[in-house]
């Protein structure tokens, strides 16, 4: 797997600077350019070499079932003069020491993988959009660390994020540009796949709300709770009303009960008590779940099960009376907003990270649901895409469907003029 | 300074040659009265010391009383006699096998969950590494250990996952079986996908498995109790069966 | 001799390659998984061996051993504690799935169907001592069934399981052989390809279309 000759340059001058910035968009060769520089640094100097991808959860070992018992299996003797509780303390991750890293969420995997790969005192570390699930809190801790040069003094550092804009103020360092292209990704020479821009607009052809039961509704919430079992309730008694067309925009910490939120309200879980209501009319959303809300993960992996991205999309519509030829009408509509048009036989697991979470919020967006909870909507995407999602979002408000939008990035959120919620120790507060 | 409950931890390889101990015993015997008090005087005192009783009561009633209960009915009614014996002849000795190949379950189940389940899952790795087991050996037995939790909750992701493509009209027997391979498929998807990155992460970060899990701290006293019951037990066996 | 320790218990590519060191655990969690899975929505076949037979095509036989019994092991210390004594059909399931797919036996349909009766047969065979010995022919599922009214009927006790085995397995394991096959026609070519499986390739199952 050879690495383009021309490139072979700017990677020996990263190899002597501590922290640079990686920018580019998506398909710029990003992924191929740091997996090189970590490549040609492996087994060159002391000390491992680490790549972090979007999929983090993957770079959790899979061996411990402690975080605490993690970072031990990580941690080398002399980690930067502090010890793995210290660590652990100085990112954040204290409280969480006896938890198992697998029921972690997201932003908390995140900032474990990030805690062991320092534990191991590597002397190179590719951060290629890892972040972008992380709380405010967890990420200015690691950005607090990383900027203290008696941790990374003998570390180099290479970081890409989708959103740098919202890392420009915490990290500074050199910065390597890279343009669409400007890097042909090497595995995959004999395949470049035909992807195409993301749509800004639903097209005037498109019916948004096709069927009698994904007409805009009002939605109320009264006296919701939910528990696990006989533990504390992950919702208490929230009480709430969504406008038709309205925007949402869920905030809480890791852990605060907003997937929870999600699953009851898509219909995943039953509420131990508490009533909603579609238009006033009492509806049970666990008898049939998916048809008010849909639900659409942070991790595209586990929603994605056809052989084809054809098949995936229309999976969406399989329960519906329609004909094979209308629902391909839609499904075609959909793939050619999200630039999917010429993956349409791709096998979904064989795209790429970026594609893959496109794949799944197309397939969430074939279902035609009055109701939409996206879960990181923009997970991977550079930020022309992100901005583009924004705008397809924005558009369907615009015709009545209602969007509730959880998203760690606050530069995203600025393209909404969403009514923002909070959820804290199970309460909902909505502003 | 140990906890308490850690000075109670006998040493692995007593562990080990008490359970080798005890499940021979078990099978050389077919002794009812031994087998019965072996259950309530051995196993179910320790279980109830070790604070494991309520999974082996849970195994009992639901995996070996069933069995019993058919047990009693075919050899005891249906088949009326033990195996080698003409139909109908020996009702009660037919009872009586049946009595012993449940209490040889309860003991098997029952000896085996007090050698794994009183491992804390912290002293696993040096559990395990003090009994011989390292290299392959130790990374497949930890990651599977702690794998199965984690793949419990991909397995409730991609249901939920589909729940929420209103792909289940309803929560009943028949839709879920339907949907049982199409639940399958992104699993293994995942399980494919895993073992490639995990392979990566293991190799770059050269990970080491001598830092982990606590340092074991085991009782020399319990050693040589547990070892004492089971050969107390073996004893027992040996008496019964040729004295 | 420090040293000497840390080397033996780093993860490198020596002795299991290092591909199939991270599919193993896989493997047997996924075992596991699918055998409480199956008991819980009380479906009708055991479903104990999918991750034994995923694992021996994809890595082969050693693999599929490594990966039988230990779920088994596993399986006894976190479900039900007597799964470990059957964790010998798990090997002769792996030894025999490796077999016949080094022979093609999973090419076509009809193929996976006459190697799916060899497989309930190995395991019919392989579990009977077990069954006959640790359980006095009941083990409370289905097949047991067939044991009593054949116990009742005068057969021996040996006999009535060997052949309630063979009426039963076969069916099960067929229906796994294929649910397996299924999988892997479902999966992405390109991450089959990784695993460099002969036994895959043999079977035409690393470029399969689609369905």
């Amino acid at each position: 797997m050879g690495y383009p000759q021309e490139q072979h340059a700017t990677l020996r001058e990263i190899s002597h600077q501590a922290i640079t910035l990686v920018d580019g968009p998506n398909f710029s060769g990003r992924t191929d350019y740091m997996r090189a520089a970590i490549d040609a640094d492996n087994g060159k100097s002391n000390g491992p070499s680490i790549y972090i991808g979007p999929e983090v959860y993957n770079s959790v070992s899979g061996l411990t079932t402690s975080v605490i018992d993690e970072l031990r299996l990580h941690a080398t003797e002399n980690i930067a003069g502090t010890s793995v509780g210290e660590l652990a303390a100085q990112l954040g991750l204290l409280d969480l020491s006896e938890r198992n890293p697998f029921s972690l969420s997201g932003g908390e995997q995140a900032a474990l993988v990030m805690a062991s790969t320092l534990a191991l005192n590597p002397r190179c570390i590719a951060i290629d959009c890892a972040l972008e699930q992380m709380d405010r809190v967890l990420k200015s801790l690691l950005f607090a660390w990383l900027s203290n040069p008696e941790n990374t003094d003998t570390m180099k550092l290479l970081f890409a994020d989708n959103r740098m804009i919202e890392s420009r103020d915490s990290i500074i360092g050199p910065r390597i540009s890279l343009q669409r292209k400007s890097v042909n990704e090497p595995q995959r020479q004999a395949n470049i796949l035909p992807i195409e821009p993301l749509l800004p607009t639903l097209g005037d052809d498109f019916n948004l709300a096709p069927w009698k039961d994904s007409e805009p509704c009002e939605v109320n919430v009264d006296a919701l709770s939910f528990s696990y079992g006989k533990g504390i309730p992950a919702l208490n008694n929230i009480s709430a009303t969504f406008k038709p067309g309205g925007i949402y925009l869920l905030n809480g910490r890791n852990g605060a009960g907003k997937s929870t939120l999600a699953k009851v309200l898509s219909g995943v879980l039953k509420p131990n008590t508490g009533e909603i209501r579609s238009n006033e009319i009492p509806v049970q959303p666990w008898k049939t779940p998916g048809r008010l809300f849909s639900y659409h993960f942070q991790n595209p992996d586990l929603q994605l099960f056809s052989t084809t991205v054809f098949e995936e999309l229309q999976s969406g519509l399989a329960w519906r009376p329609l004909a094979a030829s209308k629902q391909e009408e839609r499904v075609m509509q959909i793939a050619k907003m999200f630039g999917l048009t010429g993956l349409m036989n791709e096998h979904p697991l064989d795209l790429p990270f970026v594609l893959r979470k496109r794949v799944a919020l197309a397939a969430t967006l074939v279902m035609g649901t009055p109701w939409m909870i996206l879960d990181e909507p923009t997970l991977g995407q550079d930020d022309q895409s992100a901005a583009t999602i924004a705008a397809l979002i924005k558009e369907m408000a615009a015709h009545g469907t209602g969007v509730i939008i959880i998203s760690h990035s606050t530069w995203f959120a600025d393209f909404f003029d969403a009514t923002p919620m909070s959820l804290l120790h199970g309460k909902l507060t909505i502003e | 300074m140990p906890r308490i409950d850690e000075m109670r931890y006998p040493h692995p390889i007593a562990r080990l040659v008490a359970t080798g101990l005890g499940i021979a015993g078990v099978l050389l015997t077919n002794n009812l009265p031994l087998l019965a008090v072996g259950v309530f005087f051995g196993v179910m005192p320790i279980m109830l010391v070790a604070g494991t009783i309520r999974p082996f009561l849970r195994f009992v009633l639901a995996v070996v009383l069933p069995i019993a209960i058919a047990l009693l009915f075919v050899w005891g009614w249906l088949v009326g006699a033990p195996p080698g014996v003409p139909i109908g002849s020996a009702p009660i000795e037919g009872m009586a096998y049946a009595g012993v190949i449940s209490l040889r379950l309860i003991l098997l189940g029952g000896i085996g969950q007090l050698c794994l389940m009183t491992v804390r899952p912290g002293d696993l790795p040096a559990t395990l590494r003090s009994i011989g087991i390292k290299g392959d050996a130790l990374v497949i037995a930890l990651a599977s250990y702690a794998l199965v939790p984690e793949l419990r909750l991909r397995m409730e992701q991609v249901i939920t996952a589909r729940h929420a493509r209103g792909l289940l009209p309803n929560r009943n027997v028949i839709t879920r079986i339907k949907h049982f391979p199409f639940m399958l498929r992104p699993l293994f998807g995942w399980v494919l996908r895993s073992a490639l990155q995990r392979t990566e992460t293991w190799r770059q970060r050269g990970l080491r498995f001598d830092t982990m899990g606590n340092v074991l701290h085991v009782s020399q006293k319990h050693s040589a109790m547990v070892i004492a019951l089971s050969l107390l037990w073996v004893s027992a066996v040996l008496f019964t069966k040729y004295v | 001799m420090a040293n000497k320790t840390q080397d033996q218990n780093d993860l490198t590519d020596k002795s299991v390659g290092s591909k199939v060191l991270a599919l193993i655990p896989l493997g047997i969690a996924l075992n596991i998984l699918l055998g409480t899975a199956i008991h819980t929505l009380k479906m009708p076949i055991y479903m104990d061996a999918c991750g034994t037979i995923l694992v021996t095509l994809l890595a082969g036989w050693r693999a599929g051993v490594v990966v039988g019994v230990a779920s088994f092991l596993l399986g006894g210390m976190l479900t039900n504690p007597v799964l470990p004594w059957f964790a010998g059909t798990q090997a002769a399931i792996a030894l025999y799935t490796h077999f016949v797919a080094s022979r093609g036996g999973l090419r076509t349909y009809p193929r996976i169907i006459l190697s799916g009766i060899g497989l309930g047969v190995v395991a019919g065979v392989a579990s009977a001592p077990v069954i006959v010995y640790l359980f006095g022919g009941i083990t409370g599922s289905g097949p047991s069934l067939i044991v009593a009214f054949m116990l009742a009927s005068g057969k021996s006790i040996l006999n009535s399981v060997l052949l309630s085995g063979l009426a039963a397995e076969p069916l099960d394991k067929t229906l796994q052989l294929l649910l397996a096959v299924w999988l892997l026609r479902g999966m992405p070519r390109t991450l089959l390809q990784k695993f460099d499986s002969r036994l895959l390739a043999t079977n035409g199952l690393t470029n399969a279309a689609y369905r």
